[in-house]
């Protein structure tokens, strides 16, 4: 599937056109954008199974964990990305802990 | 299990039900199965977090099968320590997983965390005592041609690749040395990265430290296979299934960018180091 993807990088917004499976966590999508598209990209992550909280990301608006959540598009038609609202933003998606 | 843990059968030790699975499949009888459906109250008890992530990619271990398979879940190997997490380098403190030696060929369920709860409050009051006596140690910064062939996320690609052909459950001898032969030529592109961002969090210097570091691994790792000429716990090697007695730790070196192997009988009281 073709999945339109938006990040909230603080100064800016990039926008991604991904290629990906059906199926797809969101932090795989980011993997993809990451090796594929723009490695300039900074996010975290570490169990990728759902028990550390590190890739703690607002997904479509709502805060979720990107190794958990499967990728697809809002209402808009766009993945949108950005870094939890609470606390200092250090780059991108990586919060400060 | 019958045929591989006939007393233990499911709750064999994991280097046991490892070399099963991988045994049966390369057998050609996989892929292999877990039937949870007899116990899954117990599974749903003490593995909620497990049962639900199953859940949610599709398979519901309460009326179904999961397929299975083994993967790298520990390393047994590490830095040598002493009692106080102290290792040979004047300073340098080490505790929990990456510390080696503690669990000998198998580590048992449960006991990585004991090991980093105990030897993390040693090496942790050893250290700061040290810290009160000593200035402080700068580290040489790192100098890297950004311009080069490699991006280093291919490099640590690769080096899974490798350690999962060559170094799985189940080794030959001339696999291990195809995995020395292969890690070299991957030590060669290490010298020849492409790095395009170099900002804070940068994921490409994240990785490249991240491949360095698994380089020097896994030719420590494969050395020590292929010196260790015996099957023991999880080292399973097909050309030699027994274990050789007396047991021994093989200990590996840096020096000169070289790695050195020595052998080292195992004492029965190893509470303290004497080399
Ligand atoms: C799926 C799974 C389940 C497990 N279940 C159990 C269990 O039930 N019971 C049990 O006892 N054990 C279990 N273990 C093993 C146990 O969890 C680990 O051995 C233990 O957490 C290791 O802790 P540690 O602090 O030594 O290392 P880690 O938790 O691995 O911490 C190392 C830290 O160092 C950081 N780091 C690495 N390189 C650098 C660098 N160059 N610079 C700065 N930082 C760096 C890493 O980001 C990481 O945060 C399990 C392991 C896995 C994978
Ligand atoms: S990476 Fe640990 S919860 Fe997602």
């Amino acid at each position: 599937m073709n999945l339109h993807v938006k990040i909230d990088r603080g100064s800016h917004v990039s926008e991604y056109h991904v290629n990906c499976p059906k199926v797809m966590t969101v932090l795989n999508v980011l993997e993809k954008i990451y090796q594929e598209h723009d490695p300039s990209i900074a996010y975290r992550f570490s169990c990728r199974t759902g028990l550390c909280t590190t890739c703690m990301m607002m997904i479509n608006g709502k805060p979720d964990l990107s190794c958990q959540k499967n990728a697809e598009a809002g209402s808009d038609g766009y993945l949108t990305l950005a870094p939890l609202p609470k606390g200092y933003t250090i780059r991108d998606l990586v919060k400060e802990y | 299990m019958k045929k591989y843990a006939p007393d233990t059968l499911e709750d064999a030790t994991r280097d046991k039900l490892s070399i099963a699975i991988a045994s049966e499949t390369a057998e050609g009888r996989g892929p292999i199965w877990l039937d949870a459906t007899e116990v899954i109250d117990q599974v749903k008890k003490e593995f909620p977090h497990e049962y639900q992530l199953c859940k949610d990619r599709g398979v519901d271990l309460a009326i179904e099968r999961a397929q299975v398979g083994p993967a790298a879940h520990f390393i047994m190997g590490g830095v040598r320590i002493d009692q106080d997490g102290q290792t040979d380098l004047d300073g340098l403190f080490a505790a929990g997983e990456v510390a080696g030696g503690l669990h000998g060929g198998n580590r048992l369920g449960n006991n990585a965390l004991s090991e980093c709860l105990v030897f993390g409050a040693r090496a942790g009051q050893k250290a700061a005592a040290y810290s009160q006596n000593s200035n402080n140690i700068s580290l040489e910064p790192l100098h890297l041609n950004l311009k080069g062939e490699h991006r280093p996320h291919e490099i640590k690609s690769e080096i899974q690749r490798v350690m999962s052909d060559y170094f799985g459950v189940i080794r030959t001898s001339e696999e291990l040395t195809t995995a020395l032969s292969e890690i070299n030529t991957i030590k060669h592109k290490l010298k020849d990265v492409h790095i395009s961002s170099i900002k804070p969090y940068s994921r490409e210097i994240i990785d490249y430290i991240e491949a360095t570091h698994m380089t020097l691994t896994a030719e420590a790792m494969t050395l020590s296979g292929i010196h260790r000429k015996e099957s023991r716990g999880a080292h399973f090697n097909s050309d030699f299934l027994e274990q050789m007695s007396p047991a021994h730790h093989i200990l590996v070196r840096l020096g000169n960018n070289q790695l050195k192997v020595l052998h080292k009988e195992v004492k029965s009281d190893e509470s303290s180091r004497q080399n």
